[in-house]
């Protein structure tokens, strides 16, 4: 059992180290943002999979990581690798404030909240000419690695893929920490928890922090990419596509957050054709997915692989 | 000085009186019994003890320290464990990890090693692990302690909840209506049970039941609210002959005893 899971990560890690061959330029910007959007489902598999919250304001967090990011490397003249963690602590700050009203609210408020948190940060990127270059946008350098610049996307969807492999190995050490099972246990009746010593509001806090951390990482890797920032990138349908994307792929689980990051940088490109009625599509898969597959893509690859396996035995 | 002293207890839902002016204290070591017709206040006690609820009036002190202004999960560090009437178990949890997350608290690292998985985390994960697997052991789950709780009878996930609550090394427990639900043999290992904890471990016991053969046998004393007020207090022997409490509740329940 444990030597089919270790069996099957070589293997994803092996096709994720192939797929750039054979590919062109495009193909390479495609894998970096499946790399990119993969991070940030992985941001919402700790924040709503193991914490219970919502959030459809990530693209807050998204922006202040591409900014501050942008920034400290345009103004302070920050190496890359500094910038990107510059950007994930600066959306980690405010993730902890943005925790504050999910100390109170739940839900549906907690959403509108998050929602309206979202919507302010994008306004005041916009207003701020004199940062941010308004209207015009900032122009964002190349990645850099070691003086280096990574001229092309093929050599950034490594640096992107290590970026993500570190961030899911984190995420899976705090799933098998005290505090993430903490985190957990409030999700599953915060009553007992609270009664078994766990505090619910630091966990809250962490969880919004962490989660915020890793979508401005992201935030800061994309603005990286692109090359040029401009505040209609992050729309509210940006936080509403991370979501549909994350509950797509899987909340509970790192491959999912993979395909879930797949899922948002191929659906596109597939259903081109359908212009305006995409939208539809990703508002009718979302639905099929909450309703007939609640684990998302990921349940069924494994509902597949476990077919091949002996039953456990019942207690 | 007694290990829980309650003086004056009141709180109210929307005008309704569920606790007035109730005092009475627990000693160290006692078993005592709580006990009153449905609705008496007699959970919503419990409830202001481990801070799910804040009383309106009065003082709740544990081992000296007064609980106002604590938050359950202050109390729960302080050595307060309880059991739910209704229970609140980690349903899609593992039996160990249920009773695993009665104890983790006391095993934190600090985040940034969590994130890491450290060596000292690592030995801190499996310190805790050992602890809860004894526990387990001891409350004679090992066989499911794989199985996912919500999949278990309603007997055993009682169980669950009682070995999560000793998983905190608790001064004082708080049980409520831990032998509901049960058949006659399975009630009187909950009595059992009880006692021993009290006779081995030193834990204090403060227990609400309806089952009076078991509140008879195991408690030292009985206190008896009706209509969140106290109106009775005395050993067993005192409160089967006390006219108050059997016109208000023991009229019925002595006869299924
Ligand atoms: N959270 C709450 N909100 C409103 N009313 C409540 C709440 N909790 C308890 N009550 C009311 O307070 C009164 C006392 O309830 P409590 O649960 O303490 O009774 P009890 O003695 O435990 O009864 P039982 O033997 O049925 O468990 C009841 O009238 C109940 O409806
Ligand atoms: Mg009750």
């Amino acid at each position: 059992m444990k030597h089919a899971r270790t069996i099957a990560t070589l293997l994803v890690l092996l096709v994720l180290v192939a797929l750039p061959f054979g590919l062109g330029h495009y193909g390479y910007y495609i894998l970096a943002t499946v790399m990119i959007y993969a991070i940030v489902a992985l941001s919402l598999n700790v924040l709503i999979g193991m914490g219970g919250q919502i959030s459809i304001g990530h693209a807050g967090f998204w922006a202040l990581g591409a900014y501050g990011s942008a920034l400290v490397v345009i103004k302070l003249g920050f190496p890359f690798l500094a910038g990107v963690l510059v950007g994930g602590l600066v959306a980690a700050i405010f993730g902890a404030l943005v925790a504050l009203p999910a100390l109170r609210v739940q839900g549906h408020y907690l959403a509108i909240a998050t929602l309206g948190f979202a919507l302010f940060v994008q306004q005041v990127l916009f207003e701020w000419e004199g940062l941010t270059g308004g209207r015009q946008g900032l122009f964002v350098p190349r990645p850099s690695l070691f003086g280096y610049e990574l001229q092309t996307d093929f050599s950034y969807y490594y640096v992107l893929l290590a970026v993500f492999l570190l961030l899911a190995w984190i995420t899976g050490n705090f799933a098998g920490s005290h505090t993430g099972r903490s985190l957990m246990a409030l999700k599953m009746s915060s009553v007992a928890a609270e009664c078994c010593g766990i505090a619910r509001p630091i966990h809250i806090i962490i969880a919004f922090t962490i989660s915020a951390f890793f979508t401005g990482v992201s935030g800061a890797l994309y603005g990286h990419l692109l090359g040029h920032l401009s505040t209609e990138t992050f729309s509210l349908a940006v936080s509403l596509s991370f979501l549909t994307m994350a509950v797509i792929g899987g909340l509970h689980s790192r491959a999912g957050a993979l395909l879930g990051g797949a899922y948002l940088a191929l659906a596109p490109e597939l259903l081109r054709e359908f212009k305006d009625a995409q939208m539809v599509i990703y508002g009718i898969t979302l639905i099929l997915c909450v309703q007939f597959l609640p684990g998302g893509l990921i349940s069924l690859v494994e509902r597949v692989w476990t077919i091949r396996r002996p039953p456990r035995a019942a207690p | 000085m007694p290990l829980l002293e309650i003086a004056n207890l009141s709180l109210a839902f929307s005008g309704l009186r569920a606790l007035a002016n109730v005092s009475f204290d627990v000693e160290e070591g006692e078993i005592v019994g709580l006990i009153g017709p449905n609705g008496a206040g007699k959970s919503t006690l419990l409830n202001c003890i481990s801070r799910l609820y804040q009383p309106d009036g009065g003082t709740i002190r544990f081992d000296g320290h007064d609980l106002g202004g604590r938050s359950a999960p202050e109390v729960a560090a302080m050595g307060i464990r309880r059991t739910f009437q209704n229970l609140e178990l980690f349903r899609e949890a593992s039996v160990r990890e249920n009773v695993a997350l009665g104890l983790v608290y006391r095993y934190g690292s600090p985040l940034l090693a969590e994130f890491l998985a450290l060596p000292g985390v690592r030995a801190k994960q499996r310190a805790a692990l050992e602890d809860a697997e004894r526990i387990v052991s001891e409350c004679g789950l090992g066989e499911w302690a794989e199985a996912r709780v919500a999949e278990l009878p309603y007997g055993l996930q009682k169980l669950v909840e009682l070995a999560r609550a000793l998983a905190g090394h608790p001064k004082l427990l708080l049980l409520d209506e831990p032998a509901a639900g049960m058949n006659r043999e399975e009630s009187t290992q909950v009595a059992e049970t009880v006692r021993r904890l009290r006779d081995r471990d030193g834990i204090t016991v403060l227990l609400i039941e309806h089952d009076m053969r078991v509140v008879m046998t195991v408690c030292e004393r009985i206190v008896v609210l009706d209509h969140g007020e106290k109106i009775a207090e005395g050993s067993p022997a005192e409160i089967r002959r006390s006219p108050a409490v059997i016109k208000a509740y023991l009229g019925d329940e002595l006869e299924d005893a």
